[in-house]
């Protein structure tokens, strides 16, 4: 199963066809499409839907916002957090995190840009100097 | 010292910054040099990226989803699904007259045990040439202390001449022969204290080059003095495809902080046949299309963009009139100039030194193919006295090799025809030159005189070699105030005519006792 470049520009159509106004996937039309193309069977049906499936993850994990905390945050410190965010980005999925290792602090990663304020980062940042 | 005190105050307070924003990357994939990166959104073309363990990349392919990057150094400690960031830096390599008699791979780091290079400033690898408007014609000439290139092929500071050949036909000693006279140049300049005097920098890139040889190499730079006024790059045939293919760029950065200082120098790129297979493979490894015999599109951009960087800079609006000279040498297979390298590098150079693996082994050495080798802008540059003394002499040496081929088939020639093919013979005798030896203006200039008066003509041909030795000791131990005046004049005048009549006169006779 070869990913061509016709089967991932059709991958890409199928994807822009999932958004909805706002731009966002839209979880209903990614799973009728799914389904449509199971069902259908079309040419190089299944390497298109493992394309699609790909350019999915990859949408899916640009709007993943991972917190990662020192500590568990409280009720209110992650409301906190989540106004902040959904400011700045549209559509966020949330995921919490504990790692002692941290110190102290937390920080955040949305889709490939990490925000890093936690204890440990400072240190290793003022180790290297 | 305020100013470290400063400038560490001031990364300590970055350092302890409360948050700092990166842009990150997924490993997807890593082999032969070169890591898929998955994420990275934001890098940029030619960025460094960092990977765990300080290793540092060079982002090549920016993809939909991907990126593709070039590992400097070694990546054998990363794995598949490690994190790694952009910097927003592009490579750089410390530039400086610190790095003069240094010995320093791709990225600056000293090779030779010396302690840490100073540096006295940082340069990108990669940097768009000057433009048209900073720029002037070549009007100074790089002395090679070559007799046949000085006075047939002449270089000018800011020409790129190309040095092309067979495998051992003498390529790299033509190149180290040009770096030795530049340092005698130098040197003897400041000892006396020259007024006017524009030093000559030389640099020496070796692309995929054995260890072996480059050691030898910079052994016979040190012997010979020239070392101090050379700067060594080297990324050998064991480094990395990327280091090698970086390495001419980072050499044309330390050669361009030269010539930013209004001073000039002298770069040579050894060679650039390797470093365009280099470049293909690491093209290769990043899944790039490839085109004739595998090269990939942009090899002629590849040597292009370098070689466009060598320049004569003017010294207007504030620039300080500096220069960059280029000598690229590629090594052709049996002789083939029409290949797919050398003709891309031909077409982007000023001209060509042939060297020829017959003339080689008829020991005519240094090898050079006069009839296909040229100078396209360099003649402008010729030291005056020269150019007056060698005008004819790349006519006669053609003719003569025309007629040579003639001559094998009948044996009665008319007297024009014999005097002409004497005369070649003569002038193909007094070009040998050992190598190590580059000669000196005066001594260049009483080599033409002798053979353009025709002071040679009655000394068999077999003795040529023998007199020209003997006439240059004289010259340097009776006529030194005569060498003096050519090297400062540097014009055939009355007077030195006169003084080097009498002097060759002189040493004729005193051969007849």
């Amino acid at each position: 199963m070869k990913i061509t470049k016709d089967v991932q520009a059709q991958a890409r159509r199928l994807l822009r066809l999932c958004r909805g106004a706002d731009g966002l996937l839209d979880e209903e039309r990614v799973r009728r499409v799914a389904t449509a193309v199971l069902e259908r069977r079309p040419r190089n049906g299944l390497a298109l839907l493992t394309a699609f499936t790909e350019l999915v993850r990859l949408d899916c994990e640009a709007h993943t916002a991972t917190i990662t905390s020192a500590v568990p945050l409280s009720e209110d410190e992650q409301q906190r957090i989540r106004t902040k965010l959904d400011a700045r980005h549209a559509g966020l999925h949330y995921v919490w995190q504990n790692d002692p290792a941290l110190i102290g602090g937390l920080s955040v990663r949305v889709g490939d840009s990490v925000t890093d304020a936690s204890l440990r980062s400072r240190i290793e940042r003022l180790s290297r100097i | 010292m305020s100013n470290i005190v400063q400038e560490l105050e001031a990364q300590i307070r970055n350092a302890a910054a409360a948050a700092v924003s990166e842009n990150v990357g997924t490993i997807k994939a890593i082999g032969d040099g070169v890591a898929r990166i998955e994420g990275l959104s934001n890098a940029m073309l030619n960025e460094m990226i960092e990977f765990p363990g300080g290793v540092m990349g060079l982002a090549m392919n920016l993809e939909e989803n991907e990126v593709g990057a070039v590992l400097i150094g070694s990546g054998s400690h990363l794995r598949e699904g490690d994190t790694c960031k952009t910097t927003g830096r592009l490579l750089q390599v410390p530039v400086g007259p610190g790095l003069l008699g240094r010995v320093v791979d791709t990225l600056g780091n000293p090779l030779d045990g010396k302690g840490p290079v100073e540096a006295a400033a940082h340069y990108p690898v990669e940097k768009i040439a000057s433009g048209i408007i900073s720029r002037q014609g070549v009007n100074q000439p790089v002395q090679t202390g070559i007799l046949p290139i000085d006075a047939m092929i002449p270089i000018g500071r800011g020409q790129r001449e190309l040095i092309i050949g067979d495998r051992s036909t003498g390529k790299t000693a033509l190149a180290i022969d040009t770096i030795i006279s530049q340092a005698r140049q130098n040197k003897r300049a400041e000892e006396q204290g020259t007024e006017g005097y524009r030093p000559l920098y030389s640099i020496y890139v070796a692309i995929g080059q054995k260890r072996a040889n480059v050691s030898r190499l910079v052994a016979k730079l040190e012997e010979s003095g020239a070392l101090p006024y050379t700067i060594v790059v080297v990324a050998s045939a064991s480094d990395s495809a990327a280091m090698q293919y970086l390495a001419p760029y980072a050499g044309c950065a330390m050669g361009e902080y030269f010539m930013d200082q209004g001073q000039d120098a002298l770069i040579v790129y050894d060679d650039l046949s390797k470093h365009a297979v280099a470049y293909r493979q690491v093209s290769l490894i990043l899944r790039r299309p490839s085109g004739r015999e595998a090269y990939p599109g942009d090899v002629f951009y590849l040597h292009s963009r370098l070689l466009e960087r060598a320049a004569r800079i003017n010294s207007e609006g504030g620039r300080k009139g500096g220069s960059l000279t280029a000598l690229p040498v590629i090594e052709t297979q049996a002789g083939d100039v029409s290949a797919y390298i050398p003709t891309n590098v031909i077409s982007i150079t000023d001209g060509q030194i042939f060297l020829d693996t017959d003339l080689f082994y008829q020991g005519v050495r240094p090898a050079i193919n006069v009839g296909i080798s040229v100078s396209r802008v360099g003649s402008s540059a010729q030291t005056k006295i020269v150019k007056k003394l060698a005008g004819s002499v790349k006519l006669d040496l053609a003719q003569f090799e025309e007629l040579q081929a003639f001559a094998q088939f009948g044996s009665d020639l008319d007297a024009a025809t014999k005097a002409k093919l004497e005369r070649g013979s003569r002038i193909v005798e007094l070009f040998k030159q050992g190598q190590y030896e580059p000669k000196s203006l005066g001594i260049e200039v009483i080599n033409l005189y002798a053979i353009q008066r025709g002071y040679l003509d009655d000394v068999p041909v077999s003795d040529i070699r023998r007199v020209r030795a003997e006439l240059e000791e004289e010259a340097s131990v009776n006529a030194a105030d005569l060498l003096a005046a050519i090297e400062t004049e540097k014009t055939l005048t009355d007077d030195i005519d006169a003084r080097l009549k009498a002097f060759m006169t002189s040493f004729k006779n005193s051969r007849k006792h």
